[in-house]
């Protein structure tokens, strides 16, 4: 198995699998905290307006997606501020406007055929070097972030009330959270596609939930169960010839529900969790 | 009680969009008093502790607090909101949540000081909870939960405490527990208790507040036939779940055949969750 790690494309698609495992640790846990999940679903959705853009503008694809994608989890700040109820139906429109536009822009892009299923179920094999930087620079960012903000970030998980009561910067922090999500959703398309964001951005935290007892180490684990699920989705796609993208959330998955049989049959849910 | 900590005068308030929760509300609480704020649900009971927070601010009049706007001592407020069930999937110990209530005053990063875990402990073994510090707090019973609240409205030494609804989704020992726990806190700080449930005014307040729509303020702890009209109308003056220390807590009902006695009530005291005024 290891000389399959001589081909550039082999080790750029490990480099970025574990690169976006961080941001998916990092991350997934705040929006699984946060209950965010929808709203990263909408992101990874609106991103494919940023792909259209960049190929109908000729701009580079990841940094413009990344910006589209920000901007999206910015307005979807924006309209979460006063709390998740009010703003169910934006999300959904944002969730399918974002993609329309993506595809119309494309549709108006004369003579370029794009590869629609690359961004739907991710293309690890084709990660240039570019971009390999570009998601270690994000995920350096990503962390010093959360670092810097760790306690905020706790407490607006926990309580924002009462956060705000401390002079945490609620706002702020909120709308941080979401350019975060967006940025890292971009990073994670590369790896597993817009369709399957979602499930490496809450399997992970999901399974290191219960396991964790401060949101630093369930971060720390989650971080490790997405390159584990990476890595072993990626040698599955490689042994069997399999889609990348599949092949890691169906490990995913598979290793999520033999975690939910084994503490069904051993009782070792912990309350509350 | 020799100088007010909290001044509120002529305080309108409504959220947007909707009808004024409160009107012309007057209140002054005095240094050292232990306040019931009592009202039925949606009277503006949390509302008016969210202004004194300093989380909300009025449309009209005034509110000082400790002799300035509330904004400005957040320091010296320690708040204990109503448990709505949020932040249930954070993974955090009993002392991670004590420690939230330095925010504000810490540095960033992931470090504590050894000197803040002091102060957190000394918080949670204050309500009795030290030895549950390593625990996870979704581990913990209602009555645990509430405690390690209130340490973290406790760790950074208020003047004032506010606590919403504090009892709410807590067993019937557990609440005369905390209501104990209150009074001893009453030595050192004033407090301001906001509750539909009337058991308080029995047990440690000093004086009681009735919000609804505007404030009464009575410094005696006692719970009038007005008190109870303007709370709950007039046709339902039997709300009452009154608890005094003592072997069997005594319950007045109204007298046989008395109309509008609320048959939902039950059980000892208001069910958890009921106290959502606004949301």
């Amino acid at each position: 198995m290891i000389e399959v790690l001589s081909y550039e494309f082999m080790r750029n698609a490990l480099y970025a699998g574990l690169l976006a495992s961080l941001a998916c640790g990092v991350i997934g846990t705040l929006v699984v905290v946060n209950r965010i999940v929808f709203l990263a679903g909408a992101v990874a959705h609106a991103a494919y307006g940023g792909v259209g853009l960049a190929y109908f503008m000729g701009w580079p694809v990841l940094p413009c997606t990344m910006g589209f994608s920000v901007a999206a989890g910015g307005l979807l700040a924006g309209a979460t501020v006063r709390g998740m109820d009010r703003a169910d139906r934006f999300i959904g429109a944002l969730w399918a406007g974002g993609m329309a536009l993506g595809i119309l822009l494309l549709d108006f892009t004369p003579g370029y055929n794009v590869d629609l299923m690359s961004f739907l179920f991710g293309s690890i094999m084709a990660v240039p070097r570019a971009d390999i930087w570009m998601m270690l620079a994000l995920d350096v960012v990503i962390v010093a972030l959360v670092m810097y903000f760790y306690k905020d970030f706790m407490a607006l998980s926990f309580d924002r009330e009462f956060a705000a009561t401390r002079g945490t910067p609620v706002l702020l922090l909120h709308f941080l959270m979401l350019a975060m999500v967006g940025a890292s959703v971009v990073m994670i398309i590369r790896v597993v596609g817009l369709i399957l964001v979602i499930a490496l951005l809450t399997i992970p935290p999901g399974i290191a939930l219960p396991r964790a007892r401060t949101l630093g180490g369930m971060m720390a684990l989650s971080t490790v169960l997405a390159a584990l699920f990476c890595m072993a989705g990626l040698a599955l796609s490689y042994a069997l010839n399999l889609t990348s993208g599949a092949a890691i959330i169906g490990v995913a998955v598979v290793v999520q529900a033999l975690d939910a049989a084994w503490r069904k049959v051993f009782h070792r849910r912990e309350s509350g969790a | 009680m020799s100088e007010p900590v909290i001044e509120v005068r002529d305080l309108d308030f409504g959220y947007e969009g909707g009808p004024d929760i409160l009107q012309g509300a007057h209140l002054t609480v005095m240094r050292g008093d232990y306040v019931a704020v009592l009202g039925p649900n949606g009277g503006g009971k949390s509302t008016l502790l969210k202004l004194l927070l300093g989380l909300l601010e009025p449309d009209a009049g005034t509110v000082r607090v400790l002799g300035g706007p509330p904004a400005r001592v957040t320091d010296k407020l320690g708040y204990m909101p109503q448990y709505s069930g949020m932040g249930r999937e954070l993974p955090a110990r009993v002392i991670d949540i004590a420690l939230m209530g330095l925010l504000g005053g810490t540095g960033k990063g992931f470090h504590w000081t050894r000197d803040e875990h002091k102060r957190a402990e000394r918080a949670l073994d204050r309500v009795g909870v030290l030895h549950l510090k390593d625990r996870r707090i979704s581990g913990l019973s209602g009555g645990q939960r509430q405690r390690a609240f209130i340490a973290r409205a406790l760790v950074s030494d208020p003047q004032i405490l506010f606590l919403d609804e504090p009892t709410a989704s807590v067993d019937a020992e557990g609440r005369c527990a905390l209501l104990e726990l209150l009074v001893e806190l009453n030595r050192e700080m004033s407090i301001i208790y906001v509750s539909h449930d009337l058991s308080v005014v029995a047990s440690g307040a000093h004086s009681v507040a009735c919000v609804n729509g505007s404030v009464h303020f009575h410094p005696r702890p006692e719970i009038t036939r007005e008190m109870l009209t303007m709370m709950y109308g007039d046709k339902h003056t039997c709300p009452v779940e009154v608890f005094t220390h003592g072997d069997v807590p005594h319950r007045v009902v109204p007298h046989h055949g008395a109309p509008g006695c609320c048959p939902d009530r039950e059980g000892p005291g208001p069910e958890s969750g009921g106290g959502s005024d606004h949301d």
